[in-house]
Protein backbone atom coordinates (compact mmCIF):
# COMPACT_ATOMS: atom_id res chain seq x y z
CA UNK A 1 0.00 0.00 0.00
CA UNK A 2 1.73 3.24 -1.05
CA UNK A 3 1.92 6.29 1.04
CA UNK A 4 -0.90 8.06 -1.04
CA UNK A 5 -3.17 4.90 -0.51
CA UNK A 6 -2.31 5.35 2.97
CA UNK A 7 -3.02 8.96 3.09
CA UNK A 8 -5.98 8.44 1.60
CA UNK A 9 -7.41 5.47 3.18
CA UNK A 10 -7.15 7.97 6.70
CA UNK A 11 -8.78 11.01 5.07
CA UNK A 12 -12.23 8.44 4.00
CA UNK A 13 -11.79 7.31 8.01
CA UNK A 14 -11.50 10.10 9.58
CA UNK A 15 -14.40 11.54 7.65
CA UNK A 16 -16.36 8.67 7.98
CA UNK A 17 -16.17 8.64 11.65
CA UNK A 18 -16.70 12.37 12.08
CA UNK A 19 -19.81 12.59 10.14
CA UNK A 20 -20.73 9.63 11.80
CA UNK A 21 -20.67 11.05 15.21
CA UNK A 22 -22.40 14.18 13.63
CA UNK A 23 -25.59 12.32 12.87
CA UNK A 24 -25.68 10.92 16.47
CA UNK A 25 -24.46 14.52 17.77
CA UNK A 26 -25.67 16.91 16.20
CA UNK A 27 -29.00 18.61 17.75
CA UNK A 28 -31.16 19.49 14.61
CA UNK A 29 -32.51 16.53 12.95
CA UNK A 30 -32.36 17.72 10.00
CA UNK A 31 -28.33 18.78 9.57
CA UNK A 32 -28.35 14.86 11.51
CA UNK A 33 -29.62 14.08 8.15
CA UNK A 34 -27.81 15.50 5.93
CA UNK A 35 -24.70 14.76 7.64
CA UNK A 36 -25.55 10.71 6.58
CA UNK A 37 -24.47 12.38 3.52
CA UNK A 38 -20.79 11.74 3.81
CA UNK A 39 -21.30 8.97 6.17
CA UNK A 40 -22.89 6.94 3.46
CA UNK A 41 -19.99 7.90 1.07
CA UNK A 42 -17.51 7.24 3.20
CA UNK A 43 -18.12 3.92 3.62
CA UNK A 44 -18.51 3.71 -0.45
CA UNK A 45 -15.39 4.80 -0.67
CA UNK A 46 -13.75 1.64 1.14
CA UNK A 47 -15.49 -0.29 -1.00
CA UNK A 48 -13.83 1.47 -3.75
CA UNK A 49 -10.54 1.06 -2.03
CA UNK A 50 -11.13 -2.63 -2.20
CA UNK A 51 -11.83 -2.62 -5.77
CA UNK A 52 -15.61 -4.06 -5.01
CA UNK A 53 -16.37 -1.16 -7.80
CA UNK A 54 -20.34 -3.37 -7.46
CA UNK A 55 -20.99 -2.76 -4.00
CA UNK A 56 -19.61 0.41 -4.26
CA UNK A 57 -22.16 2.00 -7.04
CA UNK A 58 -24.96 -0.56 -4.73
CA UNK A 59 -23.78 1.67 -2.00
CA UNK A 60 -24.59 5.16 -3.72
CA UNK A 61 -27.61 3.91 -5.49
CA UNK A 62 -29.17 2.44 -2.18
CA UNK A 63 -27.77 4.35 0.73
CA UNK A 64 -26.45 7.96 -0.11
CA UNK A 65 -29.46 7.82 -2.73
CA UNK A 66 -32.47 6.45 -2.12
CA UNK A 67 -32.17 6.01 1.87
CA UNK A 68 -30.62 9.49 2.07
CA UNK A 69 -34.13 11.00 0.54
CA UNK A 70 -36.11 9.32 2.52
CA UNK A 71 -34.67 9.72 5.64
CA UNK A 72 -34.81 13.31 4.65
CA UNK A 73 -38.22 13.06 3.64
CA UNK A 74 -39.33 11.65 6.58
CA UNK A 75 -37.50 14.32 8.91
CA UNK A 76 -39.13 16.90 7.49
CA UNK A 77 -42.77 15.91 7.91
CA UNK A 78 -41.99 15.41 11.26
CA UNK A 79 -43.13 17.95 13.98
CA UNK A 80 -40.60 19.96 16.21
CA UNK A 81 -38.12 18.81 14.38
CA UNK A 82 -35.87 22.01 14.16
CA UNK A 83 -36.51 22.42 17.72
CA UNK A 84 -33.06 22.08 19.75
CA UNK A 85 -34.45 21.31 22.89
CA UNK A 86 -36.12 18.26 21.88
CA UNK A 87 -34.69 14.85 24.18
CA UNK A 88 -31.82 13.10 21.94
CA UNK A 89 -32.77 9.97 23.65
CA UNK A 90 -36.23 8.05 24.29
CA UNK A 91 -36.73 5.26 26.64
CA UNK A 92 -35.04 2.53 24.44
CA UNK A 93 -31.74 4.18 25.11
CA UNK A 94 -30.32 1.98 27.72
CA UNK A 95 -30.77 -0.77 26.25
CA UNK A 96 -30.08 0.35 22.51
CA UNK A 97 -26.29 1.41 24.35
CA UNK A 98 -26.15 -1.94 25.68
CA UNK A 99 -26.78 -4.07 22.45
CA UNK A 100 -24.47 -1.81 20.16
CA UNK A 101 -21.54 -1.63 22.80
CA UNK A 102 -21.81 -5.65 22.77
CA UNK A 103 -21.72 -5.39 19.25
CA UNK A 104 -18.79 -3.64 19.41
CA UNK A 105 -16.72 -5.97 21.69
CA UNK A 106 -17.51 -8.42 19.19
CA UNK A 107 -16.72 -6.89 16.10
CA UNK A 108 -13.09 -5.01 17.76
CA UNK A 109 -12.39 -8.71 19.34
CA UNK A 110 -13.14 -10.87 15.35
CA UNK A 111 -10.87 -8.02 13.72
CA UNK A 112 -8.38 -8.46 16.95
CA UNK A 113 -8.23 -12.35 16.17
CA UNK A 114 -8.00 -12.59 12.62
CA UNK A 115 -5.37 -9.54 12.37
CA UNK A 116 -2.80 -11.46 11.21
CA UNK A 117 -4.66 -13.07 7.91
CA UNK A 118 -5.91 -9.30 7.04
CA UNK A 119 -4.93 -7.93 3.92
CA UNK A 120 -5.57 -4.47 2.38
CA UNK A 121 -3.55 -5.12 -0.80
CA UNK A 122 -6.48 -4.51 -3.56
CA UNK A 123 -4.71 -6.64 -6.17
CA UNK A 124 -5.78 -9.99 -3.87
CA UNK A 125 -9.78 -9.46 -4.46
CA UNK A 126 -11.12 -10.41 -7.95
CA UNK A 127 -13.84 -8.22 -7.92
CA UNK A 128 -15.42 -9.15 -10.71
CA UNK A 129 -15.61 -13.17 -8.87
CA UNK A 130 -17.18 -11.94 -5.72
CA UNK A 131 -20.10 -10.04 -7.14
CA UNK A 132 -20.65 -13.23 -9.13
CA UNK A 133 -20.54 -15.51 -6.46
CA UNK A 134 -22.85 -12.77 -4.01
CA UNK A 135 -25.21 -13.41 -7.02
CA UNK A 136 -25.09 -16.95 -6.91
CA UNK A 137 -25.39 -17.40 -3.17
CA UNK A 138 -28.02 -14.89 -2.91
CA UNK A 139 -30.12 -17.13 -5.28
CA UNK A 140 -28.90 -20.52 -4.12
CA UNK A 141 -27.81 -21.13 -0.47
CA UNK A 142 -29.63 -17.63 0.64
CA UNK A 143 -32.54 -17.45 -1.18
CA UNK A 144 -34.71 -17.99 1.58
CA UNK A 145 -33.80 -14.78 3.97
CA UNK A 146 -32.92 -13.06 0.72
CA UNK A 147 -36.81 -13.51 -0.09
CA UNK A 148 -38.26 -13.20 3.36
CA UNK A 149 -36.42 -9.92 3.37
CA UNK A 150 -38.76 -8.77 0.49
CA UNK A 151 -41.73 -9.74 2.40
CA UNK A 152 -40.33 -7.21 5.17
CA UNK A 153 -40.29 -4.72 3.12
CA UNK A 154 -43.61 -5.30 1.90
CA UNK A 155 -45.50 -5.73 5.00
CA UNK A 156 -43.53 -2.44 6.13
CA UNK A 157 -44.93 -0.44 2.94
CA UNK A 158 -48.46 -1.74 3.37
CA UNK A 159 -48.24 -0.66 7.17
CA UNK A 160 -46.51 2.50 6.68
CA UNK A 161 -49.48 3.01 3.75
CA UNK A 162 -52.21 1.96 5.98
CA UNK A 163 -50.85 3.85 9.14
CA UNK A 164 -50.76 7.30 6.65
CA UNK A 165 -54.43 6.90 5.02
CA UNK A 166 -56.91 5.54 7.99
CA UNK A 167 -58.46 8.40 9.21
CA UNK A 168 -58.29 10.53 6.05
CA UNK A 169 -60.78 8.71 3.39
CA UNK A 170 -63.19 11.08 3.67
CA UNK A 171 -60.95 14.18 2.78
CA UNK A 172 -59.72 12.71 -0.10
CA UNK A 173 -62.72 12.08 -1.85
CA UNK A 174 -63.88 15.65 -0.76
CA UNK A 175 -60.81 16.94 -3.24
CA UNK A 176 -62.26 15.12 -5.84
CA UNK B 1 5.78 15.88 -29.73
CA UNK B 2 2.37 14.87 -29.22
CA UNK B 3 4.28 10.93 -28.73
CA UNK B 4 6.64 13.24 -26.13
CA UNK B 5 3.18 14.49 -23.85
CA UNK B 6 1.41 10.84 -23.92
CA UNK B 7 4.57 9.61 -22.85
CA UNK B 8 4.62 12.50 -20.08
CA UNK B 9 1.14 11.83 -19.03
CA UNK B 10 1.92 7.70 -18.69
CA UNK B 11 4.47 8.53 -16.91
CA UNK B 12 2.43 11.22 -14.17
CA UNK B 13 -0.83 8.92 -13.99
CA UNK B 14 -2.17 11.29 -11.38
CA UNK B 15 -1.23 14.19 -12.97
CA UNK B 16 -3.28 12.59 -15.72
CA UNK B 17 -6.26 11.75 -13.70
CA UNK B 18 -6.17 16.10 -12.71
CA UNK B 19 -6.15 17.17 -16.40
CA UNK B 20 -9.22 14.49 -17.26
CA UNK B 21 -11.03 16.45 -14.13
CA UNK B 22 -10.53 20.02 -15.20
CA UNK B 23 -11.80 19.46 -18.56
CA UNK B 24 -14.76 17.30 -17.57
CA UNK B 25 -15.94 20.10 -15.15
CA UNK B 26 -14.64 22.57 -17.61
CA UNK B 27 -16.84 20.94 -20.00
CA UNK B 28 -19.97 20.33 -17.65
CA UNK B 29 -20.18 24.24 -17.46
CA UNK B 30 -19.96 25.30 -20.59
CA UNK B 31 -22.44 23.04 -22.20
CA UNK B 32 -25.32 24.49 -20.78
CA UNK B 33 -24.43 27.77 -22.11
CA UNK B 34 -24.43 26.12 -25.65
CA UNK B 35 -27.90 24.14 -24.34
CA UNK B 36 -29.21 27.43 -22.90
CA UNK B 37 -28.94 29.08 -25.95
CA UNK B 38 -30.26 26.46 -28.01
CA UNK B 39 -33.34 26.75 -25.96
CA UNK B 40 -34.77 30.09 -25.78
CA UNK B 41 -33.93 29.70 -29.93
CA UNK B 42 -35.85 26.90 -29.89
CA UNK B 43 -38.67 27.97 -27.91
CA UNK B 44 -39.04 31.52 -29.89
CA UNK B 45 -39.30 29.44 -32.65
CA UNK B 46 -42.24 27.61 -31.09
CA UNK B 47 -43.90 30.67 -29.72
CA UNK B 48 -43.04 32.44 -33.24
CA UNK B 49 -40.45 35.12 -31.73
CA UNK B 50 -37.09 35.28 -32.30
CA UNK B 51 -35.40 34.66 -29.32
CA UNK B 52 -31.99 36.32 -28.67
CA UNK B 53 -30.17 38.41 -31.31
CA UNK B 54 -28.29 41.23 -30.74
CA UNK B 55 -25.05 39.98 -28.82
CA UNK B 56 -22.77 38.28 -31.03
CA UNK B 57 -24.46 36.46 -34.37
CA UNK B 58 -27.72 35.26 -33.92
CA UNK B 59 -27.50 36.04 -30.16
CA UNK B 60 -25.06 33.55 -29.42
CA UNK B 61 -22.88 35.21 -26.72
CA UNK B 62 -26.34 36.00 -24.87
CA UNK B 63 -26.00 33.01 -22.50
CA UNK B 64 -22.26 33.93 -22.63
CA UNK B 65 -22.87 37.32 -21.36
CA UNK B 66 -25.73 35.96 -19.02
CA UNK B 67 -23.15 33.87 -17.18
CA UNK B 68 -20.48 36.55 -16.52
CA UNK B 69 -22.94 38.57 -14.90
CA UNK B 70 -24.57 36.13 -12.84
CA UNK B 71 -20.80 35.24 -11.68
CA UNK B 72 -20.39 38.76 -10.83
CA UNK B 73 -23.90 39.46 -9.14
CA UNK B 74 -24.02 39.68 -4.99
CA UNK B 75 -24.12 36.37 -4.12
CA UNK B 76 -27.87 37.24 -1.29
CA UNK B 77 -27.81 34.93 1.55
CA UNK B 78 -31.13 35.53 3.22
CA UNK B 79 -31.02 36.43 7.00
CA UNK B 80 -32.99 33.01 8.14
CA UNK B 81 -31.64 30.94 6.01
CA UNK B 82 -29.19 28.06 7.12
CA UNK B 83 -25.64 29.43 6.15
CA UNK B 84 -23.82 26.20 6.05
CA UNK B 85 -26.49 24.16 3.83
CA UNK B 86 -27.67 26.65 1.61
CA UNK B 87 -23.92 27.48 0.81
CA UNK B 88 -22.69 24.24 -0.49
CA UNK B 89 -26.36 22.84 -2.07
CA UNK B 90 -25.77 23.90 -5.41
CA UNK B 91 -22.13 22.61 -5.69
CA UNK B 92 -23.48 19.22 -4.34
CA UNK B 93 -25.87 19.58 -7.39
CA UNK B 94 -23.34 20.42 -9.67
CA UNK B 95 -20.70 17.87 -8.73
CA UNK B 96 -23.73 15.21 -9.05
CA UNK B 97 -23.71 15.96 -12.76
CA UNK B 98 -20.16 16.32 -13.76
CA UNK B 99 -19.46 12.84 -11.82
CA UNK B 100 -22.21 11.40 -14.10
CA UNK B 101 -20.46 12.70 -17.38
CA UNK B 102 -17.46 10.95 -15.51
CA UNK B 103 -18.24 7.31 -16.49
CA UNK B 104 -19.97 8.83 -20.55
CA UNK B 105 -18.23 7.05 -22.93
CA UNK B 106 -18.05 10.04 -25.68
CA UNK B 107 -16.13 8.25 -28.92
CA UNK B 108 -14.17 4.77 -28.35
CA UNK B 109 -11.53 5.33 -25.83
CA UNK B 110 -13.12 8.94 -24.87
CA UNK B 111 -14.26 8.19 -21.30
CA UNK B 112 -12.64 9.42 -18.06
CA UNK B 113 -13.17 6.32 -15.92
CA UNK B 114 -13.85 3.20 -17.35
CA UNK B 115 -16.09 1.72 -14.87
CA UNK B 116 -17.83 -1.74 -15.47
CA UNK B 117 -21.04 -0.63 -13.09
CA UNK B 118 -21.32 2.64 -14.78
CA UNK B 119 -24.98 2.11 -15.37
CA UNK B 120 -25.60 1.77 -11.83
CA UNK B 121 -23.13 4.67 -10.69
CA UNK B 122 -24.90 6.80 -12.92
CA UNK B 123 -28.32 6.27 -11.28
CA UNK B 124 -26.53 6.21 -7.90
CA UNK B 125 -25.01 10.06 -8.45
CA UNK B 126 -28.01 11.30 -9.86
CA UNK B 127 -29.46 10.99 -6.81
CA UNK B 128 -27.56 13.48 -5.24
CA UNK B 129 -29.20 15.60 -7.57
CA UNK B 130 -32.37 14.90 -5.44
CA UNK B 131 -30.51 15.56 -1.87
CA UNK B 132 -29.43 18.66 -3.13
CA UNK B 133 -32.79 20.22 -3.88
CA UNK B 134 -34.03 18.85 -0.63
CA UNK B 135 -31.03 20.71 1.10
CA UNK B 136 -31.52 24.21 -0.74
CA UNK B 137 -35.46 23.62 0.04
CA UNK B 138 -34.85 23.81 3.42
CA UNK B 139 -32.25 25.66 3.83
CA UNK B 140 -33.41 28.56 2.39
CA UNK B 141 -35.92 29.00 4.85
CA UNK B 142 -38.83 30.26 2.28
CA UNK B 143 -42.22 28.40 2.33
CA UNK B 144 -42.27 28.15 -1.56
CA UNK B 145 -38.34 26.95 -1.61
CA UNK B 146 -39.51 24.15 0.77
CA UNK B 147 -42.74 23.44 -0.97
CA UNK B 148 -41.03 23.36 -4.52
CA UNK B 149 -38.29 20.60 -2.70
CA UNK B 150 -40.64 18.43 -1.31
CA UNK B 151 -42.26 18.10 -4.76
CA UNK B 152 -39.11 17.41 -6.46
CA UNK B 153 -38.36 14.73 -4.29
CA UNK B 154 -41.54 13.22 -4.28
CA UNK B 155 -41.38 13.23 -8.17
CA UNK B 156 -38.26 12.65 -8.76
CA UNK B 157 -38.32 9.68 -6.28
CA UNK B 158 -41.11 7.87 -8.19
CA UNK B 159 -39.67 8.77 -11.69
CA UNK B 160 -36.60 7.24 -11.03
CA UNK B 161 -37.95 3.31 -10.23
CA UNK B 162 -39.78 2.89 -13.60
CA UNK B 163 -36.60 4.70 -15.38
CA UNK B 164 -34.10 2.37 -13.43
CA UNK B 165 -36.42 -0.70 -14.87
CA UNK B 166 -36.58 0.62 -17.92
CA UNK B 167 -32.49 0.97 -18.11
CA UNK B 168 -32.48 -2.67 -16.34
CA UNK B 169 -33.59 -3.91 -19.31
CA UNK B 170 -31.20 -2.62 -21.70
CA UNK B 171 -28.65 -4.22 -19.41
CA UNK B 172 -30.49 -7.62 -19.08
CA UNK B 173 -30.89 -7.46 -23.38
CA UNK B 174 -27.04 -6.79 -23.61
CA UNK B 175 -25.57 -8.28 -20.73
CA UNK B 176 -23.42 -5.56 -19.38
CA UNK B 177 -23.63 -2.77 -16.68
CA UNK B 178 -20.86 -0.88 -18.30
CA UNK B 179 -21.45 1.96 -20.65
CA UNK B 180 -19.11 1.16 -23.10
CA UNK B 181 -19.79 -2.39 -23.07
CA UNK B 182 -23.28 -1.61 -24.02
CA UNK B 183 -22.22 0.78 -26.73
CA UNK B 184 -19.76 -1.84 -28.19
CA UNK B 185 -22.71 -4.51 -27.97
CA UNK B 186 -25.08 -2.10 -30.52
CA UNK B 187 -21.97 -1.53 -32.98
CA UNK B 188 -21.81 -5.11 -33.52
CA UNK B 189 -25.58 -6.56 -32.96
CA UNK B 190 -27.33 -3.05 -33.89
CA UNK B 191 -28.79 -0.36 -32.42
CA UNK B 192 -30.92 -1.56 -29.08
CA UNK B 193 -33.86 0.52 -30.16
CA UNK B 194 -35.17 -1.61 -32.51
CA UNK B 195 -35.77 -4.55 -30.41
CA UNK B 196 -39.52 -4.42 -29.20
CA UNK B 197 -38.89 -4.72 -25.33
CA UNK B 198 -36.34 -1.99 -25.19
CA UNK B 199 -38.11 0.35 -27.71
CA UNK B 200 -40.97 0.44 -24.96
CA UNK B 201 -38.59 0.97 -22.39
CA UNK B 202 -37.03 4.02 -24.32
CA UNK B 203 -40.35 4.95 -24.42
CA UNK B 204 -40.48 4.85 -20.33
CA UNK B 205 -37.04 6.52 -20.08
CA UNK B 206 -37.92 9.38 -22.42
CA UNK B 207 -41.26 10.05 -20.08
CA UNK B 208 -39.06 9.77 -16.96
CA UNK B 209 -36.37 11.95 -18.24
CA UNK B 210 -38.80 14.82 -18.75
CA UNK B 211 -39.25 13.96 -15.15
CA UNK B 212 -36.29 14.03 -13.76
CA UNK B 213 -35.12 17.00 -15.23
CA UNK B 214 -37.90 18.80 -14.71
CA UNK B 215 -39.25 20.14 -17.51
CA UNK B 216 -43.02 20.62 -18.72
CA UNK B 217 -45.31 18.93 -18.43
CA UNK B 218 -43.63 17.83 -14.94
CA UNK B 219 -41.50 21.25 -14.12
CA UNK B 220 -43.52 21.15 -10.93
CA UNK B 221 -40.56 21.59 -8.79
CA UNK B 222 -39.88 24.93 -10.08
CA UNK B 223 -43.39 25.90 -11.37
CA UNK B 224 -42.71 30.00 -11.74
CA UNK B 225 -46.32 30.50 -11.92
CA UNK B 226 -47.06 28.93 -8.59
CA UNK B 227 -44.13 28.42 -6.66
CA UNK B 228 -41.51 31.43 -8.12
CA UNK B 229 -39.74 28.86 -9.33
CA UNK B 230 -39.34 26.51 -6.37
CA UNK B 231 -36.08 25.63 -4.41
CA UNK B 232 -33.75 28.03 -6.13
CA UNK B 233 -36.61 31.17 -5.31
CA UNK B 234 -33.67 32.17 -2.80
CA UNK B 235 -30.39 32.24 -4.96
CA UNK B 236 -28.22 34.57 -6.65
CA UNK B 237 -25.68 35.06 -8.05
CA UNK B 238 -23.20 32.24 -8.96
CA UNK B 239 -24.82 29.98 -6.86
CA UNK B 240 -28.06 30.60 -8.80
CA UNK B 241 -25.72 29.65 -12.11
CA UNK B 242 -24.59 26.29 -10.25
CA UNK B 243 -27.99 25.46 -10.15
CA UNK B 244 -29.09 26.47 -13.62
CA UNK B 245 -25.35 24.69 -15.38
CA UNK B 246 -26.30 21.58 -13.17
CA UNK B 247 -29.78 21.46 -14.59
CA UNK B 248 -28.66 21.66 -18.74
CA UNK B 249 -25.76 20.27 -18.02
CA UNK B 250 -28.34 17.17 -16.71
CA UNK B 251 -29.88 17.82 -19.91
CA UNK B 252 -26.93 16.67 -22.08
CA UNK B 253 -26.38 14.13 -19.94
CA UNK B 254 -29.89 12.72 -20.05
CA UNK B 255 -29.82 12.13 -23.78
CA UNK B 256 -26.12 10.88 -23.67
CA UNK B 257 -27.04 8.26 -21.95
CA UNK B 258 -30.02 7.53 -23.57
CA UNK B 259 -28.21 7.48 -27.02
CA UNK B 260 -25.04 5.28 -25.13
CA UNK B 261 -28.28 2.94 -23.84
CA UNK B 262 -30.69 2.78 -26.78
CA UNK B 263 -29.17 4.64 -30.05
CA UNK B 264 -25.84 3.07 -30.35
CA UNK B 265 -23.86 5.76 -28.44
CA UNK B 266 -21.10 6.71 -30.74
CA UNK B 267 -22.22 4.26 -33.74
CA UNK B 268 -22.48 5.41 -37.28
CA UNK B 269 -21.73 5.78 -40.23
CA UNK B 270 -19.37 8.11 -41.99
CA UNK B 271 -19.08 10.81 -39.94
CA UNK B 272 -16.28 10.58 -37.11
CA UNK B 273 -18.06 8.77 -33.68
CA UNK B 274 -17.48 12.19 -31.45
CA UNK B 275 -19.60 13.90 -34.31
CA UNK B 276 -22.05 11.33 -34.11
CA UNK B 277 -22.60 10.84 -30.02
CA UNK B 278 -23.18 14.80 -30.23
CA UNK B 279 -25.88 14.76 -33.24
CA UNK B 280 -27.72 12.38 -31.61
CA UNK B 281 -27.61 14.36 -28.17
CA UNK B 282 -28.38 17.28 -29.88
CA UNK B 283 -31.72 15.61 -31.73
CA UNK B 284 -32.93 14.13 -28.49
CA UNK B 285 -31.95 17.78 -26.65
CA UNK B 286 -34.45 19.42 -29.40
CA UNK B 287 -37.13 16.83 -28.96
CA UNK B 288 -37.29 17.30 -25.19
CA UNK B 289 -37.57 21.38 -25.96
CA UNK B 290 -40.34 20.65 -28.34
CA UNK B 291 -42.43 18.84 -25.67
CA UNK B 292 -41.32 21.68 -23.43
CA UNK B 293 -42.68 24.45 -24.66
CA UNK B 294 -46.12 22.71 -26.20
CA UNK B 295 -48.11 20.93 -23.47
CA UNK B 296 -49.26 22.63 -20.18
CA UNK B 297 -48.18 21.76 -16.50
CA UNK B 298 -49.57 18.64 -14.64
CA UNK B 299 -50.98 18.64 -10.97
CA UNK B 300 -48.54 16.72 -8.83
CA UNK B 301 -51.11 14.08 -7.84
CA UNK B 302 -51.88 13.27 -11.31
CA UNK B 303 -47.84 13.25 -12.26
CA UNK B 304 -47.86 11.23 -9.19
CA UNK B 305 -50.60 8.97 -10.07
CA UNK B 306 -49.34 8.14 -13.40
CA UNK B 307 -46.26 7.02 -12.64
CA UNK B 308 -47.13 4.92 -9.87
CA UNK B 309 -50.26 3.25 -11.33
CA UNK B 310 -49.10 3.00 -15.27
CA UNK B 311 -45.01 3.52 -15.47
CA UNK B 312 -43.73 0.89 -12.73
CA UNK B 313 -46.51 -1.81 -13.40
CA UNK B 314 -45.73 -1.33 -17.07
CA UNK B 315 -42.17 -1.14 -16.77
CA UNK B 316 -41.73 -4.15 -14.64
CA UNK B 317 -43.49 -6.45 -17.11
CA UNK B 318 -41.45 -4.78 -19.63
CA UNK B 319 -38.05 -5.89 -17.91
CA UNK B 320 -40.10 -9.14 -17.65
CA UNK B 321 -39.89 -9.90 -21.34
CA UNK B 322 -36.64 -8.32 -21.65
CA UNK B 323 -35.08 -10.42 -19.41
CA UNK B 324 -37.10 -13.79 -21.06
CA UNK B 325 -36.05 -12.51 -24.44
CA UNK B 326 -32.56 -11.21 -24.11
CA UNK B 327 -30.51 -13.38 -22.01
CA UNK B 328 -28.75 -16.08 -23.64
Amino acid sequence: MSALELALLTALTVMTVISALMVVAVRNLIHAGFWLLPFFLGIGGFYLILSLEFLFALQLLLYAGAVMVVVLFALMLTRDVMNPNVRQTNRLAIAASAVSAGMMVYLIGAIYRNLGTLTLSPQAVNAEAITRELGKMLLNEYVLPFELTSVLLLSAMLGAIFLARSPKVELEEEVR
Amino acid sequence: MIAAVIQFFEQHPLLWTFVKAVVLASFTLMIPLAVIWIERKVAGFIQSRLGPLHVGPHGTLQTVADALKLLLKEDIVPDGADKRFFYIAPYIAFISTVLSFMVLPFAPGWVALEMNVAVLFVIGVSLFNVVSILMAGWSSNNKYSLLGGLRAVAQLLSYEIPMVLSVLAVVFYTGSLSLTEIVEYQVKHGWNIWHPPIMIAALIYFICALAEINRTPFDLPEAESELVSGFNTEYSGMRFAFFFASEFANNFFITAFAAALFFGGWDGPILPPIVWTFLKVFVMIFVFMWVRWTPPRLRIDQILRFAWQLLVPVSLVNLLFAIALGVK
